[in-house]
């Protein structure tokens, strides 16, 4: 079983890591690969995020503000102070892990729906100052981060920097299991049921709450710069309320506790308004304003349906078929057996 | 005597925000739902008051009327389809059913009523009224006219009702309130439309001020929290107080420090208030068990 599961990641690591340029149907592919791109940024800030609510149970909603500290630490470093990306990646993901420390301070003495409160001020308060701080952020014309070098060759096209974010979304993910899987993951889980149980069972609360903004903020300041670096137009803007209601969005889609849920609820997600937009282009002129915010309500529709019907998300009806499915088939199996029996 | 005129202009803005929060907080007391779909069901029934101002050609007062009984039937409507089913979910399930609420409302008001900003009139209008060197506009003596004869309602109705004496008892014990006769559940969709009414209100009050657009109250719903937060959760006249406390405090932060960073202060605000009392200025401690 073991083995299998290994030959099936290695194999799926083959077909990812693939030069995408071999499907002929992929003419003009930097639109799609750009998709991808974001998915899998976005996927890395989900992961992150699920360490944070789907594991330890700390509730954020505020969470594209570190992404913007990620985003803007990587844009100001690389373009004011002239570092290489290659530092600036990590470190980014360092200050914004150092902002969601500060932030696990006050979230000690908070559960619930204050902490919720709490990180939704946070969320909108950290892009105002930085619209407000205009000599990091560029103020309201925002930042213009370059492309990757690497080696001399720059990572400009979509299709180069897939490499980029696939590379780190594998080593995050890994990450993110092992982080679960350890002791670190355990304190988390034993803090989501019961703080007082847990407090009870000698687990220091307050070490492992800082720590699970730390880590979820860790994971959002790296996408911040893989973001800042893909879209290589940043304003503090973009990281708002929305942006935070959409990673919520990807993790109750993909089940709040499931590593590959996060990154399929991160790449439907992103999908959604992309998907939308196709498929009403060729409408009339009324119809396109109606949507225009088709894609939020249909969010909506999503967060309501999943929290009523499909409390582990959106993977629960892939489950649900495969448990039906695996029924029927048993059943055909018993008859079959019974028919032999007889014979 | 600026000062004082500073406050009394955050007082009025305070109103405001202290009628969201009563509406925050009363749901919240009740049903233990935080409620952040709160701005944009007031932003939808400012809409409707719009509407029938407008396109029916109702008088003032009587769209007034419309937009809260609109108000009640969506309170009443939302918590009977979608949080009463979650009752026992966790908080999380809740807050996430409200952010879904929240989204659908705001781009259904959008089809509805389109994108584009457009002017609300004022109930009132009129020569400012002058105390000394006092000014006081008409729309401001309107917020803390207003805000005052519903906080005296609330409060006989609290005090005084069985309406009021049955919501204070279904959020202190919903089973025993259960077992005592109440119709518990008939008091959480009351709850709702009270609150959603509240909304309502502010809504309309807000909006010659903010102009009428969709996203009118995103603003007024977090200082709404703060406000929640800052008088304490749990507490009806805290909301009250938070409100006012925060009106006054804002407008003398932008009148002597910054006007841009009302929001980032709210947040400020938020924190320290939770750093150093949690429970807020007038809130009281909740125990759980394991």
């Amino acid at each position: 079983m073991h083995r299998r599961g290994l030959l099936t990641s290695l194999l799926a690591a083959a077909v990812l890591l693939l030069p995408p340029q071999i499907l002929p149907w992929f003419t003009d592919c930097s639109y799609y690969f750009y998709l991808i791109d974001l998915m899998g940024i976005f996927a890395i800030g989900t992961l992150g995020l699920g360490l944070l609510v789907g594991f330890a149970g700390q509730i954020s909603i505020g969470h594209a503000a570190f992404m913007a500290i990620g985003a803007f630490f990587s844009g100001f470093t690389t373009l004011q102070l002239g570092w290489p990306f290659w530092l600036a990646l990590p470190a980014a993901g360092l200050a914004a892990g150092v902002s969601g420390f500060a932030l696990g301070f006050p979230a000690l003495r908070l559960s619930g729906q204050y902490l919720a409160i709490a990180t939704l001020g946070f969320g909108v308060a950290v892009p105002q100052v930085l619209v407000k701080w205009e000599s990091v952020s560029g103020g309201f014309n925002g930042l213009k981060p370059l492309a990757p070098m690497l080696f001399g060759y720059k990572l400009s096209l979509e299709e180069d920097y897939y490499y980029l974010v696939l590379i780190t979304l594998l080593l995050m993910g890994w990450l993110a299991r092992n982080v679960v899987a350890s002791r670190t993951g355990r304190a988390f889980i034993a803090l989501r049921d019961s703080e007082t149980a847990a407090q009870a069972m000698g687990i220091n609360i307050a070490h492992y709450k800082t720590l699970a903004f730390a880590f979820s903020a860790f994971y959002a300041g790296i996408a911040g710069s893989l973001y800042a670096h893909l879209v290589r137009f940043i304003g503090a803007t973009d990281f708002n309320l929305g942006m935070s209601v959409n990673y919520l969005t990807a993790l109750v889609v993909g089940g709040l506790v499931s590593i590959p849920g996060f990154i399929a609820g991160a790449a439907f997600i992103t999908a959604l308004p992309h998907g939308v937009n196709a498929l009403t282009r060729g409408l009339p002129g009324g119809m396109k304003a109606m949507a225009q915010n088709f894609p939020q309500v249909l969010t909506g529709v999503v967060l309501i349906l999943v929290v009523l019907y499909l409390p582990q998300g959106l993977m629960q009806l892939w489950t649900g078929l495969k448990a039906g499915w695996a029924a029927k088939v048993r059943g055909r199996r018993g008859e079959n057996s019974r028919d032999t029996a007889r014979g | 005597m600026i000062l004082l005129q500073q406050v009394i202009s955050g007082l009025a803005t305070g109103c405001l925000y202290a009628l969201v929060a009563l509406g925050l907080v009363l749901i919240f007391k009740t049903t233990e739902v935080v409620n952040f779909a709160q701005g944009e069901m007031a932003m939808f029934c400012t809409f409707v008051a719009f509407s029938l101002l407008v396109v029916v050609g109702l008088p003032y007062w009587g769209a007034f009327a419309g937009a809260l009984a609109v108000a009640a039937v969506l309170g009443i409507l939302l918590e009977r389809l979608f949080i009463r089913p979650l009752h026992k979910s966790s908080l999380l399930s809740v807050l996430i059913m409200t952010i879904g609420i929240m989204m659908v409302i705001n781009g259904v008001a959008g089809w509805i009523w389109g994108f584009e900003p457009s002017n609300f009139p004022t109930a009132v209008s009129g020569e400012p009224v002058r105390l000394g060197q006092l000014v006081i506009t008409m729309p401001d003596v309107m917020n803390l006219a207003v805000t005052c004869v519903i906080m005296a309602i609330f409060y006989l109705v609290f005090k005084y009702s069985m309406v009021g004496i049955a919501m204070r008892a279904a959020a202190e014990n919903r089973v025993v309130c259960r077992l005592m006769g109440v119709k518990v559940n008939k008091i959480m969709a009351t709850t709702w439309a009270i609150g959603s009414m509240l909304g309502a209100v502010a809504g309309i009050l807000i909006a010659p001020v903010t102009f009428l657009d969709l996203s009118m109250m995103s603003e007024v719903i977090i200082k709404a929290f703060t406000a929640a937060v800052l008088g304490g959760f749990n507490s009806l006249p805290g909301a009250v107080v938070g409100g006012l406390l925060l009106g006054v405090m804002e407008n003398l932060v932008a009148g002597y420090i910054s006007t841009e960073l009302k929001g980032a202060f709210a947040f400020a605000l938020i924190v320290a208030v939770l750093c150093i009392r949690p429970t807020g200025l007038l809130g009281t401690v909740e125990r759980k068990k394991v």
